[in-house]
């Protein structure tokens, strides 16, 4: 509601006359707001999406949203694959934990929030401790830090949250629901960046692995990663009668045994990701700003190195952890 | 026979036309780390039951040829270093290649077998059929698609359901086709200009095809479902050539492209209704279909058919010299810089030139929609010179017509 709330009409045909397009993304962490456009309309972009943290939320704006995020839920629920990752990532946590919730909020706890509680978040969130602002593309750093500096320093200091509570539970989870199947695994943090590097080739071998077991509609796979333990999951449905579930637990078993060939094309593949994404103006800015809250700012720089310098041995160390999950 | 034009005052891109009619136009960036190739086949002349048959034939075209099997078609794309797409969308086929500039002969190989000689047995329009129905189902999980699929078949302006198709109709469509005067080759990236133009002339010079008609099964309706309610609307104007086709667009993004459109301020910002809407656009030989729709689980049919009928009525009223450079800042920001669609689904107008596939999908396009490739950057200049008075005017001239069935 509050990313919702931030990005009014008003701001919005501010960036659009400028050529631009603002969007909001709410992830389990983090809020995220961008603006994206032409280089050469980037002062006006960037104004327009400064003004957002001028937040002044009025009853009848949320009233509106209300309706407009019950909407959204709504179309989320028709999505089935992301419905099946929705379910696995929730199992992770306890019910009652913040983490289990969409990140769009449930319908009961939209109905009841407030203005005032909404002020109180973004009082709470929206500080210099906890604010990254990050911009990629073709404009010089001190041009921008003129225009973007009296806003950013007018925001209160505040003091860094914390995101040492978000741990998931359990190694491994799984879910069959008619001819669509999950499966989902806690990854280590990006704060030890070796083991991460080394669950993502593993990981990525395991999906080829399993798309190469069954026939398959539709496929998906999402990894989240944070600072203390990430989650990396995939989603699929699969034609009748096969037995999905079976396939992928074989995948997994048999994944230290399998992986060995498919570990350097696959590390060229996610080397190759990094660098598409640092050439992606609008990936590379939301790397860079996830990665600095999570005490990594040089994530995509950090992440292809430790790729790139992992020994075959520790990705299938990583393999047969993954393999020793099954089940649990 | 190889004739090269240049563009007026420009070096790049440039067109190079084979005696066959084929058009390649070529944009070489030294920057660029990969090679990209679109080729698109028009078929913005074909009826409904064309078109869906095409959506088939188009599928299963690079899963087997003459020369090739379909693994042998995978392990080639492995080894250029790159990816492989080939649908049926909006107004024509289209099949996107990227590779590694050092692979362009052998991407060009497979170019040449998909499009001069694919096969089609009941295996693999078995496989496309599997293909599209789960491309299909993944699609409508956006309940805006179906609707506006039978509201395109409808207009004449779109496929109708698919059909079952043999193989020798899937041969004959394919020949009817897919050929080289029908074809516009773009190629994006790091190479060199003379080498990939003799490259491809050596793929591509003796294609030659008979011109025999082909009897296809009749078509299918569509089973559009009720809930939830999915308004939509088709607005007619001008083919993307025309002079009084920019006017038209920037009307058309002032009532349903970008949070500040007419469409979202009253459906969204006012009335908190919906979520999703927005304008999706066709291109037919001799008219362009502008499609605005909405979608609410809040508001009945009824109730959002009207209320967009009336956002459409009043839209010559209610435009502000600041709306009209909303909307057109919005269509150049949209046009310069939009994302590339999700799945790689290139149509009109839902894309920018955000990435090499996207710019070498515009210049290919603009070639066989509009006559040149030059008006992908003519278009810009034409959006930014329209005038308020012109914009009103193209927004008075809007005809709706309703009723997705």
């Amino acid at each position: 509601m509050l990313e919702h709330l931030m990005l009014t009409p008003e701001i919005e045909a501010m960036a659009e006359a400028a050529e631009c397009r603002l969007n909001g993304t709410t992830y389990r962490e983090f809020v995220t707001l961008t603006v994206e456009g032409p280089a050469h309309r980037w002062r006006e972009g960037i104004s327009s999406l400064l003004q957002a943290l001028e937040f002044n939320p009025t009853e009848a704006r949320l009233a509106v949203e209300r309706r407009v995020i019950l909407e959204e839920i709504r179309l989320q629920d028709r999505r089935t694959l992301e419905s099946v990752e929705r379910d696995i990532w929730r199992s992770f946590f306890p019910d009652a934990s913040p983490w289990a919730q969409r990140t769009s909020g449930e319908e009961s706890a939209i109905s009841t929030l407030t203005v005032e509680r909404i002020k109180e978040s973004f009082s709470h969130s929206f500080t210099r401790a906890n604010l990254v602002f990050a911009v990629a593309g073709a404009v010089k750093e001190s041009d921008v830090m003129a225009v973007a500096t009296k806003a950013l320093e007018s925001l209160p200091a505040g003091e860094k949250l914390s995101a040492a509570a978000y741990a998931p539970q359990g190694r491994q989870k799984a879910l069959i629901r008619g001819n669509l199947a999950g499966q989902g695994f806690a990854a280590p943090g990006i704060r030890d960046m070796e083991a991460y590097a080394a669950f993502a080739i593993a990981f990525s071998c395991l999906t080829e692995s399993v798309r190469g077991r069954l026939k398959l509609d539709a496929f998906d796979e999402w990894f989240g990663p944070s600072e203390h333990g990430s989650i990396a999951s995939f989603a699929l449905r699969f034609r009748s009668g096969a037995s999905a579930g079976d396939a992928i637990d074989h995948a997994i078993r048999s994944l230290p045994s399998s992986a060995g060939p498919s570990i350097g094309r696959t590390r060229r593949m996610l080397i190759s990701s990094v660098e598409i994404a640092k050439n992606d103006p609008r990936t590379c800015s939301l790397h860079m700003g996830s990665g600095a809250l999570c005490n990594r700012p040089d994530l995509l720089d950090d992440y292809a190195r430790a790729l790139a310098d992992l020994s075959e041995e520790a990705v299938l160390r990583a393999a047969a952890s993954i393999a020793a999950g099954v089940g649990q | 026979m190889i004739a090269l034009i240049l563009a007026a005052g420009v070096m790049s891109p440039q067109l190079v036309k084979l005696g066959n009619g084929l058009s390649m136009i070529l944009d070489s960036d030294p920057r660029e780390k990969m090679v990209t190739i679109v080729a698109l086949v028009r078929a913005h002349d074909r009826p409904p039951r064309d078109l869906a048959a095409l959506e088939l034939v188009a599928t299963a075209m690079a899963l087997e040829s003459k020369n090739f099997s379909k693994s042998e078609i995978d392990a080639i794309t492995t080894y250029v270093g790159g990816s492989l797409r080939c649908q049926f969308v909006g107004d024509s086929i289209q099949v996107v290649l990227a590779t590694a500039p050092t692979h362009f002969g052998a991407a060009a190989t497979l170019l040449g077998d998909i499009l001069q000689r694919a096969t089609f047995t009941a295996e693999s329009l078995t496989e496309a059929r599997a293909l599209l129905d789960a491309e299909h189902a993944k699609l409508s999980e956006d309940p805006a698609f179906v609707p506006l699929r039978a509201l395109r078949d409808r207009l004449d302006a779109g496929p109708s359901a698919l059909q079952p198709l043999s193989d020798d109709q899937a041969a004959g469509l394919y020949d009817f086709i897919v050929r080289p005067d029908r074809t516009a080759i773009a190629v994006v990236g790091n190479f060199d200009a003379a080498a990939v133009k003799s490259r491809l002339a050596d793929s591509f010079e003796a294609w030659e095809k008979p011109l025999t008609a082909v009897r296809l099964p009749p078509p299918v309706a569509h089973s559009v479902p009720r809930s939830p309610a999915v308004a939509a609307s088709s607005i007619v104007g001008p083919p993307p050539a025309s002079p009084d086709f920019a006017a038209w667009m920037v009307a058309c993004s002032a009532l349903a492209m970008g949070k500040g459109s007419a469409m979202h301020t009253r459906l969204r910002d006012e009335l908190g209704w919906t979520y999703e809407q927005s304008v999706s656009f066709t291109v037919r030989q001799r008219q362009t279909h502008a499609l605005p729709f909405a979608v609410s689980h809040a508001a009945s049919p009824g109730d959002l058919e009207s209320e967009l009928e009336s956002i459409i009525a009043s839209l010559p009223d209610r435009l502000t010299p600041a709306a009209t450079a909303r909307a057109k800042a919005y269509l150049s920001g949209w046009y310069r810089s939009g994302p590339a669609p999700p799945a790689r689904r290139f149509a009109p107008f839902a894309q920018g030139h955000s990435d090499p596939a996207s710019r070498a999908y515009w210049l290919a396009w603009w070639h066989l929609a509009g006559g040149s490739f030059t008006l992908d950057e003519a278009f810009l200049e034409a959006t930014s010179k329209v005038t308020h008075d012109q914009v009103v005017a193209a927004a008075r001239s809007f005809r709706s017509e309703f009723g997705a069935p």
